[in-house]
């Protein structure tokens, strides 16, 4: 039977071949200066092998893909469930998210906009566009603005009044406002910078574009004393119109299975589309286009031929309030990690869960589901408090 | 866990019988705080001002989060300091022998990143670090089933969960309520590329994608292994607990970069 732990030995195993396989041909000079830095003991920590975590070495040969499919043809453990519905017996093939590239491959055009300087093959020899410039320098071309690091922090709402069944009663419980304005807190924090960091850029100031948020009434509460907290600091924040399609509901198939969730294939059938869809909507690589987003423009905005743009931040921040659910969901699709596994992860209320995505398509996860700004008293899973449980 | 017996009703009694007397695992992996990365020496490479500084907050959000719990540390200067740091807040501490399979080293490839065109040093070298770091992951990430250590026992409060919400709620609510299930708590603190494999293995996802997470120093990445050997992660990189102004992934300091 078909398992992810079956994969890691698979994957195990493609050690010794893809070390049989290599070709050692000349190395393109990134790749020996990469090699470099990673030769410190504590790799990927010092300056140098920061900038190499950003020019990552091209991956692997087709070795590794063919032996890390999963065979479609997987039979279930007891064979009885298996007519060809279900996968390894635990859950509907329809409903699984079918990768472009099969697991544990990274697709570079997982949000559809690649470019010729950020494909595989560029990464592979080295001309991957890390930078965050368009290194168009002709004349008589309009220059495009830098872009930016695009940083995603996904609140999870306050503990809420779970007894009704109509959202407008699902209010948050003065715990969860408690929560929500902890976190207020902490993100304008975050945003206001210090001058206590010894060497940061803008010290470390991190201009929040936009707070998103989903429709239901926990979250657009939550995200409301969020907002508060910048206003009282006489930060500026932009709440944008709430979005249905953050909506709370099952997102995927669960695996390891949970058969005492009730209506679990139907919801799943009824919201994966719409979850996926915001998933696209909210997680990309910066690009020239801007989204619906609702702010004044600022003197950034404009074109201009200035080529020195150290002073420029090259960061951008957005938090998106929304639900348990979603975040976890999220997670997994952004780090193309199967959507399956999205209920192994645990999302306390007004958890922080922090992604980036870099100009080149990169994307890294700094925290998920961090509630170690709030009180410890003021912790919570829903009805449940603390960690002993 | 008994084997299953091929009867569905008889096996979810005895999963809910083992969720009801067996010991929840707890286990919270640290890395360590910022050090001087300059030197080549492990000995020389030691907590900085500020590494001590974010060991020192950790070491008081761990007091309140947990009690009664066992401390392993790797076999490295900056690990062992920062546990040092750490246990001085802690009451009732068993402290282990520091153990070099925690020791930072490569674990696995890396997808993006992968290895067609490394150079065959670092191929060796996550061949080694492999094999050691996966025996340290089979050591310590595993289902409680001994009968639980009595002197680092802690009973859960029968809090009630709440089952309306089922989805949102983790497996372990709705067999909890006044289990009086036990659990037990244990800390390791070690390094980036450890605890990101270990996350990667624990919740058994494609190790090959450890590079893309990111865990600051002194961060806290919390598992739970119920009796019935599943795996849930409450927080990965967790550093709520440090200023903003003490955050750092090694020389990079705040998150605007």
């Amino acid at each position: 039977m078909f398992s992810f732990a079956s994969l890691a030995r698979i994957s195990k195993q493609s050690y010794s071949s893809s070390s049989r396989c290599c070709l050692f041909g000349a190395l393109p000079a990134i790749c020996v200066a990469a090699v470099a830095a990673m030769d410190n003991d504590d790799n990927y920590i010092n300056e140098e092998s920061s900038s190499f975590i950003r020019r990552f070495l091209p991956t692997t040969t087709i070795t590794l893909s063919e032996s890390a499919t999963p065979s479609p043809q997987a039979q279930s453990k007891d064979g009885s469930d298996d007519d060809g519905l279900l996968f390894g017996g635990q859950c509907l093939k329809r409903q699984m998210h079918v990768p472009n590239v099969p697991y544990p491959l990274w697709d570079y055009n997982w949000d559809g906009k690649m470019t010729s300087d950020t494909s595989l093959e560029a990464f592979r020899n080295g001309q991957a566009n890390s930078s965050n410039r368009n290194n168009n320098k002709k004349k008589n071309v309009r220059k495009k603005r830098t872009k930016k690091s695009r940083h995603i922090l996904l609140v999870r709402h306050g503990q809420y009044d779970e007894r009704r069944e109509e959202d407008i009663y699902r209010t948050l419980t003065p715990l969860g406002r408690r929560q929500a304005i902890q976190t207020g807190i902490r993100l304008t924090k975050i945003a206001k910078g210090s001058m206590n960091f010894e060497t940061c850029k803008f010290n470390g100031q991190c201009s929040v574009k936009a707070i998103h948020v989903s429709n239901m009434v926990r979250a657009k509460e939550t995200a409301q004393l969020i907002a508060q907290q910048f206003q009282d600091q006489d930060q500026k924040v932009f709440v944008q119109k709430p979005d249905p399609l953050l909506n709370e509901a099952l997102p995927a198939p669960m695996v390891p299975i949970r058969p005492d969730i009730i209506g679990g294939t139907e919801e799943i059938d009824e919201n994966h589309d719409r979850i996926e869809e915001a998933f696209r909507k909210y997680f990309h690589r910066d690009d020239d286009e801007d989204e619906d987003v609702t702010i004044p423009p600022t003197s950034s905005d404009k074109d201009d031929d200035d080529d020195d743009d150290e002073d420029e931040d090259k960061n951008e921040f957005e938090v998106i309030v929304c639900h348990g659910n979603i975040i976890r969901y999220f997670f997994c699709r952004a780090l193309q990690l199967p959507p399956e596994a999205w209920l192994r992860l645990c999302t306390f209320n007004c958890s922080i869960t922090y992604l980036v995505i870099r100009p080149n398509g990169m994307v890294s996860a700094r925290m998920m589901g961090d509630v170690g700004h709030l009180d410890y008293d003021d912790t919570s899973f829903s009805g449940l408090h603390g960690f002993r449980w | 866990m008994p084997p299953t017996t091929g009867d569905k009703d008889e096996d979810r009694r005895r999963k809910r019988q083992t969720r009801k007397e067996g010991v929840t695992r707890h286990v919270i992996l640290i890395r360590h705080g910022q050090y001087t990365e300059n030197e080549k020496l492990d000995e020389n490479r030691i907590l900085t001002e500020l590494g001590r500084q974010q060991a020192d907050y950790t070491g008081r959000r761990l007091k309140e989060m947990i009690e009664g719990v066992e401390v392993r540390v790797s076999n490295m200067a900056r690990a062992k300091e920062t546990a040092d740091i750490i246990a001085s807040h802690l009451e009732g501490v068993e402290r282990s022998e520091p153990d070099s399979d925690l020791n930072e080293g490569r674990p696995s490839h890396t997808l993006p990143g992968g290895d067609s065109y490394v150079s065959k040093s670092t191929i060796e070298k996550t061949d080694d670090g492999h094999t050691r770091i996966e025996t340290a992951f089979r050591k310590y990430f595993y289902r409680a089933q001994d009968p639980p250590r009595m002197n680092i026992l802690v009973e859960s409060a029968s809090d009630t969960g709440d089952d309306n919400n089922i989805a949102e709620m983790d497996v372990t609510n709705i067999e909890n309520k006044n289990s009086g299930s036990k659990h037990e708590f244990e800390i390791i603190v070690c390094h980036a590329n450890v605890i990101r494999y270990f996350l990667c293995r624990a919740l058994q996802m494609p190790p090959e994608a450890w590079l893309r997470l990111c865990t600051f120093n002194c961060s806290l990445t919390y598992l739970t292994i119920r009796p019935t050997g599943t795996v849930s992660c409450r927080m990965l990189g967790d550093i709520g607990h440090l200023p903003y102004d003490k955050s750092t992934f090694s020389m990079h300091s705040g998150f605007n970069w």
